[in-house]
């Protein structure tokens, strides 16, 4: 984290953003694909994520517009500028809560796929132990070796899914989207909500911003980031609602992963393909864990005027675990994420707008 | 990456710092004339005569087999090494400075760079690090390799070492450094990147710039292979069976049929018998090494098998993990990932899955964050300089020669 202080001399170029976006925005939702979408939206859910990817991206334009009128500064160091002191420090406030919250839920998900998948006869507590220490290691040397270290993932997560997109083509029946527009425009839209939801992650690049050589020519680089997770998410739910069909989607617990394990791929003597996401699942859970540990550090410590030390790392680090290991059941999880999936949109997306807004209004941070 | 010098027959042009002059060397082994250097403070200048010296012979080590390029190689003098880049770097833009090491019976190192293309910063650094060595004496460059390096607990190389005059060449050619001890063979080439370490002179030299391109590739999924299969295997078969497609499962287990070991034990086993071996032949003389190595691998892979001891599918894995890591065309490189590929098995073993990811994070963080001589170590990669990926990742088919940036760093630290 001392290394953060430094962190100027050593910058990136903005192609380091699509690393950076895709792998904080895929996580577990990619690869279940917000069921709300389809539950709202039924077979017309593919054209709800179409509609939430055009409004996230001029979303994601704004972010650029903001983090360019404050050039080497992060989100947290303007907020106070532009909302002013107490506002800025309660918004400050609200996205530490966001991020604690959606750091339990992450946590509680890599713990129930050990409980279920990987290690069910080890305690729990010891993978989630050891993941939140190499956690820690990644998140003590900054920002900038941590998006390094995303740049080396992404082939690992990006091929698999591409892959599995395309194997998604051979089996995808046509029918099953129609009729299109059944009930109308209105559950699109809540699809398209669901779906803008899903995606939490863009707001990074507030914070990365300073990290960059010119942000303000990182226009290209976002878009083309957020469109990418969003054509992964696009894939997934037509490839689910083609070969599940809506009501099976509403019934799975897991319809992304029953999914890929539904493709067939002619002449190839594999018939079952869930193995394909296990590693891509594992990255973008990794990875966005590390970058919400890194945020709700990094933002501790220059919130609270707290020296960047160890001890206060571990501490933070433990809360979500913590929080993790002792939620009661899949049900509060389920609620937590509810919950996460509905503020998502004003924190992520609306609050920043705003931010924006109001800095052009008051003429605050450098005109672009 | 190997941005090979193109030989020009014209005289070396020369300037007012460097001056060459060839004084025949009587006490060479091989009889050749070398270079004289003289020390004037730190720095040496050559002292040259018009005329070009004479081509040294050629010397061809089994190390690794040559299949088109220079037949050189570095000798145990230094000073004969030194000549040899002067013949294959005939520029006035040479440097070569010395360094005197060790307080008993001092070692001459030689830094040679070039002038115009090098990081001078990097050079400092080196010089600077080189000067830290406490030594007596040192016997082989190896001291000064793990003495220079950004992190020595790093199983991954931070300078590379090499025989071949060539691609020292090219090294200067790219900004780096070439470090000479008297009385080793290997020379040094600082800072080094993880691509230049899975760099062959051949991807070069070949003509066809796709077949270099997919012999590049291949290497780098050999490496992951090497890095990854046996833990892989420990891992999903151990704790995830369900995983693995149907057809392919049976035929596994049909396959470990009758064996007495669990999965990680057999493969351990086999792994450590593939290392044995290994060891084995290095010790051995070459044209005894290779019959008694292929004999007592068919012996035990075959009495494995009919004794039930091991699974036939497990000696493909093995093999295939022997044969990845020989891919690997740096030495350093490769016995790290030997041992990596141990640490992988062990946390596969306890953690299954999970643990294999684990490990393979644990790995990607480290070489994300490595750095030689503050080059990032995954340059141009996690720097994300498209622009030389494709003489890097791949053999580039661009006319004009590739001019390497990744030694100069837009944003020193």
């Amino acid at each position: 984290m001392s290394k953060e202080i430094h962190a100027s001399e050593d910058r990136l170029h903005t192609r380091a953003l699509i690393p950076l976006l895709i792998l904080t925005i895929v996580e577990y939702e990619v690869f279940t694909f917000s069921k709300a979408t389809v539950a709202a939206a039924k077979q017309d859910a593919w054209l709800s994520i179409l509609i939430g990817a055009i409004i996230g991206s001029f979303f994601v334009y704004l972010f650029i517009k903001l983090a360019a009128r404050f050039p080497n500064k992060s989100y947290f160091q303007y907020l106070p500028i532009v909302w002013g002191k107490p506002l800025g420090f309660l918004i400050s406030n609200l996205y530490l809560l966001f991020w604690l919250a959606l750091l339990s839920s992450i946590f509680y998900e890599t713990l129930l796929a050990n409980k279920m998948l990987f290690l069910p006869q080890t305690p729990t507590i010891i993978p989630l132990i050891l993941f939140a220490l190499s956690l820690i290691w990644l998140v003590s040397y900054g920002l900038v070796p941590m998006i390094r270290f995303f740049q080396l993932l992404l082939p690992f997560l990006a091929i698999p899914l591409l892959l599995l997109a395309l194997l998604f083509t051979t089996t995808i029946k046509i029918d099953r989207f129609l009729p299109v527009l059944e009930s109308g425009l209105l559950p699109v839209i809540k699809g398209s909500y669901y779906s803008l939801g899903a995606f939490q992650g863009p707001e990074v690049l507030l914070f990365a911003a300073p990290f960059f050589l010119r942000i303000k020519d990182g226009v290209k680089s976002s878009l083309l980031a957020y469109n990418v997770t969003a054509f992964f998410g696009w894939s997934n739910t037509v490839a689910a609602i083609g070969i599940l069909g809506v009501q099976n989607i509403n019934e799975s617990v897991l319809p992304g992963i029953d999914v890929v394990n539904l493709v067939e791929f002619p002449g190839f003597p594999v018939e079952r393909f869930g193995l394909l996401l296990t590693l891509p699942w594992l990255i973008g859970i990794y990875a966005t864990l590390a970058i919400y540990l890194y945020l709700l550090c990094s933002s501790t410590f220059y919130l609270f005027n707290l020296r960047p030390r160890n001890w206060i790392t571990f501490f933070i680090t433990a809360i979500p675990v913590t929080i993790a290991y002792f939620l009661p059941n899949e049900a509060w999880h389920e609620l937590l994420r509810l919950y996460l999936t509905f503020v998502t949109v004003p924190i992520v997306y609306i609050l920043p707008v705003m931010t924006l807004l109001l800095a052009v209004i008051r003429k605050k941070g450098r005109s672009t | 990456m190997f941005n090979f010098w193109k030989r020009n027959n014209t005289p070396p042009t020369i300037n007012n710092d460097t001056n060459f002059q060839k004084v025949p060397n009587e006490n060479h082994p091989e009889g050749v004339t070398s270079g004289e250097t003289e020390i004037t403070s730190e720095r040496s200048t050559f002292r040259n005569n018009p005329q070009r010296p004479p081509i040294v012979r050629a010397i061809v080590g089994d190390k690794d087999q040559v299949v088109r390029g220079s037949r050189l190689r570095f000798t145990e003098d230094a000073r004969y090494n030194l000549e040899l880049l002067r013949n294959l770097a005939p520029t006035s833009e040479l440097i070569a400075e010395t360094i005197s090491l060790g307080n008993l019976a001092p070692k001459e190192v030689f830094l040679i760079y070039l002038g115009n293309i090098a990081n001078l910063s990097i050079v400092a650094e080196v010089k600077q690090r080189i000067k830290m060595i406490k030594a007596r004496t040192l016997y082989e460059s190896s001291y000064i390799q793990r003495n220079i390096e950004d992190s020595t607990f790093s199983p991954f190389p931070q300078v590379e070492a090499s025989e071949r005059p060539d691609v020292a060449v090219s090294a200067l050619f790219q900004g780096r450094i070439v470090i000479i001890l008297d009385g080793s063979p290997n020379v040094l080439l600082a800072p080094c990147t993880f691509f230049d370490l899975l760099d062959t002179p051949e991807d070069a030299y070949s003509r066809w710039f796709i077949a270099a391109s997919f012999f590049k590739v291949a290497r780098f999924i050999m490496l992951l292979l090497a890095v990854c299969l046996p833990g892989f295997y420990i891992a999903t078969l151990s704790y995830n069976p369900e995983m693995v497609p149907t057809r392919l499962l049976l035929l596994i287990l049909n396959s470990r049929e009758g064996t007495p070991f669990p999965i990680y034990f057999e493969v351990f086993l086999m792994m450590g018998i593939a290392e044995a071996l290994r060891m084995m032949l290095i010790r051995i003389p070459s044209p005894m090494g290779t019959t008694v190595g292929l004999f007592s691998g068919i012996t035990l892979v075959i009495a494995g098998l009919f004794s039930h001891t091991i699974g036939s599918v497990l000696v493909i894995v093995v093999t295939l993990t022997v044969l990845s890591s020989f891919g690997i065309p740096d030495y350093d490189l490769r016995s790290s990932i030997r041992i990596i590929q141990f640490m992988t098995m062990i946390i596969s073993s306890f953690l299954g899955l999970f643990g294999f990811a684990l490990s393979f994070f644990i790995i990607c963080i480290h070489l994300a964050t490595l750095k030689s001589f503050g080059i990032p170590y995954m340059a141009p990669l996690v720097t994300m300089e498209i622009g030389a990926w494709g003489h890097t990742l791949l053999r580039g088919n661009s006319k004009e020669m590739p001019i390497d940036d990744t030694y100069k760093p837009q944003n020193p630290q």
